[in-house]
């Protein structure tokens, strides 16, 4: 082979190595540890077979963060995409001002999610808190955001979208920017309303854009671990617990590294299969520019 | 340009770590021996500045011994960072840790014991000193495994401007609950509905245990290995709170530190909290703030908390330093200095002669409730087991459920078969 031919797989190893060092290793451990028992009573870790998951699966906990984490990342990846999308419409429309109504709402991506979160912290608080301060101005009830079980999953995912959509925004704007005038021209001279030039024009070919979204929303769903460990740290009741975070706290908190492996392994895998669906249904009908 | 910037960057990369490592070769070339020593901070207030400077005070009063002090967070943190770092073997030479931790510690091999140190001190004569309520849970299974440090009980605190507004006695709180109750229907009426409560009980395995105890119950065996949750005198405790829940007199949910927060800004009258906040209460409250003994029900006791110092499993020369450094740090002068600056109780008999000690006690007479409340109420030791964090996690979650409206038998029963399943690989 010559040295050109080599060169691309040059320029692709220094990337390669940290790759490896950093996500492939540890995932591979991660699994392979998921077969031991490595706990407090078993600094070295005792093969269990299939016990962690075993566990896992018997355990009403752990079904409670997956309905949890369900539910977070549905909602939080349907409202924050949706929002997104109708704030870059709006925008792209502007004709005065766009780079300022862009900042505006790009400010949140900004902020680091743990100061982020403080920041709803000291809004939710329920006797001084800004948003019950609102609330009781308007002559509503006082809402205990963080301490009620049936609110405080909504109250977290709430920072999440807060956090994400100002970024989404940012990734459709640059999108339907794209879209040719020439097209939006033509089908307003055919009739076609907003809705439709929306729908039928802009939509279908800023796909690929729709779905590189679609894919960073379920990562960033699913890696919500910092509003937790600020806001909740899982509670009340265990109703803000989401899988990092019940990594973590099988991890570390109760050091219980087997269960957490187990855990870690389920959400890879859990983690690919989705991906790999969307890249083997949706992916296909993205529209790429050549 | 950009290539003279990066070997510019690289070299002083280089300048850095050279002059790093040439600092740490010099502290071993004194001959005194480095210890890094990890310390939480559990409550509210400056308590990061006052370790450092008697750190620093220590480091300047000796030469053979040089500690570091690393703030690593609150209990839990503290915890979760001594434990990693030693399983990764990198473990801090001393470390005050949350005292309930012992088994767990012991358990992973991570801790040594101090009877030989203890020994070479003067034995009995020297752990004499120590309140005997703060020494329980240092001792297990026949050996001494840690020494009190900064050691709390749970503090019954009161608005004192509030009971005179309501036409209480300020000088007189609640002493059982069923007074608790009473006083909170006195001031419920003051308030009117204008969003202020009569009491908090935050949510807290630590405030649940008291309970369960007064109400003559139990709820962890002295070895550890069993918890019991489904129990009449669980359920009697819960019946105390949900009945001030019911009555409109008490938030069902409320969290450790903004409960403090609520009680300073004035919105909570009595509240249940520990020794530990004395100190940050007082100064930050434009009220009269008023201490007392945690209400009682059919048996009159509290159990004590907070960190002891561990010494962990290194070599004889380094854990030699460690104990050099404890006995300094719990020393007459520094217990009380410790105590009087911090808020914790002062944890050894011979800190309370200290004339320092004294003239502090005279001018905050709070300052002694809790010393008091250790002498005259029996003291039971903090809610200690295997895989604490997780059943004190558990505890804390079974608190929230109830008080939150789930149902009480239901949850007893489940989370007694959670419990019975985290201690499951602990039965002998």
């Amino acid at each position: 082979m010559h040295l050109k031919q080599l060169r691309p797989y040059l320029y692709v190893v220094p990337a390669f190595i940290f790759l490896f060092f950093f996500t492939y290793y540890p995932a591979g451990f991660a699994m392979v540890r998921s077969l031991f028992h490595w706990n407090t009573s078993n600094i070295q870790p005792a093969f269990a077979g299939l016990h962690n998951y075993q566990q896992l699966l018997q355990s009403r906990r752990f079904w409670q963060v997956v309905t949890n984490t369900v539910i977070y990342s549905l909602s939080f990846i349907l409202v924050s995409t949706a929002i997104a999308l109708f704030l870059a419409v709006q925008i792209n429309k502007v004709k005065r001002l766009g780079s300022f109504y862009k900042s505006v709402f790009f400010y949140p991506t900004m902020i680091p999610m743990a100061a982020a979160a403080m920041i709803w912290m000291f809004m939710y608080l329920p006797d001084y808190g800004l948003i019950n301060a609102y609330l009781r101005r308007l002559g509503l009830e006082s809402v205990n955001w963080l301490n009620d079980r049936h609110i405080a999953l909504f109250s977290v995912t709430m920072v999440g979208i807060w956090k994400y959509t100002g970024y989404y925004m940012l990734l459709f704007l640059a999108g339907l920017t794209n879209v040719p005038e020439e097209l939006m021209d033509a089908a307003k001279i055919e009739g076609a309303n907003g809705r439709q030039r929306l729908f039928k024009i802009s939509l279908p070919l800023i796909s690929s854009h729709l779905f590189f979204i679609l894919i960073i929303a379920i990562i960033n769903a699913l890696e919500a671990v910092d509003q937790i460990y600020i806001m909740t740290q899982g509670g009340p009741s265990n109703s803000t617990n989401l899988i990092v975070y019940f990594i973590y706290q099988n991890g570390f908190r109760f050091w219980d590294m087997g269960t957490a492996s187990a855990l870690t392994s389920l959400l890879i895998v859990t983690l690919l299969l989705v991906v790999s669906v969307l890249f083997t249904t949706l992916g296909k009908k993205v529209y790429y520019e050549v | 340009m950009t290539k003279r910037l990066l070997l510019l960057g690289f070299a002083l990369v280089l300048v850095v770590s050279f002059a790093w490592a040439g600092g740490r070769g010099e502290q071993e070339q004194t001959g005194a021996v480095y210890l890094r020593f990890y310390y939480p901070v559990g409550v509210a207030g400056d308590h990061a500045r006052i370790m450092e400077e008697m750190v620093r005070d220590f480091n300047s009063s000796q030469s053979d011994v040089i500690v570091e002090a690393i703030f690593s967070g609150g209990y839990r943190e503290t915890m979760e960072r001594a434990q990693t770092a030693f399983l990764s073997g990198n473990a801090p030479e001393v470390a005050v840790l949350d005292a309930p931790a012992t088994y767990d510690l012991i358990e992973m091999g991570a801790i040594t014991s101090l009877d030989g140190y203890i020994e070479s001190e003067g034995g009995d004569g020297y752990i004499s000193r120590f309140l005997p309520g703060f020494m329980e849970i240092a001792r297990l299974e026949g050996q001494t495994w840690s020494i009190p440090f900064q050691r709390s009980t749970p503090l019954f605190y009161y608005n004192k401007d509030h009971f005179r507004a309501a036409g209480l006695d300020p000088d007189s709180p609640p002493t059982t609950w069923a007074e608790v109750a009473e006083y909170s229907r006195v001031l419920a009426d003051y308030f009117d509905g204008d969003g202020r409560w009569p009491v908090q009980v935050p949510i807290n395995f630590w405030l649940l245990k008291p309970l369960v105890l007064q109400a003559g119950g139990a709820v962890e065996a002295d070895d550890g290995r069993s918890v019991a949750v489904d129990t009449p005198a669980m359920r009697e405790a819960f019946g105390y709170l949900l009945g001030l829940v019911e009555a409109g007199h008490m938030a069902p949910i409320r969290q450790w530190a903004p409960s403090v927060s609520d009680f300073i800004a004035g919105n909570v009258s009595m509240l249940y909290n520990s020794t530990g906040s004395l100190t940050h209460i007082s100064n930050s409250s434009e009220f009269e703030v008023g201490t007392g003994f945690l209400p009682t029900h059919t048996r009159q006791v509290v159990i004590e908390g907070g960190g002891n110092f561990f010494i962990f499993n290194t070599d004889e020369r380094r854990q030699q330093a460690a104990w050099k450094f404890i006995t300094w740090m719990t020393n007459a002068e520094n217990a009380a200095r410790w105590s009087m600056r911090s808020g914790y109780v002062a944890v050894t008999e011979d800190a309370y002669d200290v004339p320092a000690y004294q003239e502090h006690a005279q001018r905050n007479p709070n300052a002694l409730t809790a010393f008091r409340q250790l002498q005259s109420v029996e003291v039971e030791r903090n809610f200690m087991t295997y895989q604490q964090a997780q059943l004190a996690e558990l505890l804390n979650e079974m608190k929230e459920d109830i008080l939150g409206g789930a149902n009480v038998d239901s949850t007893l029963r489940e989370v007694q078969a959670s419990a019975d399943a985290i201690l499951a690989r602990f039965q002998r």
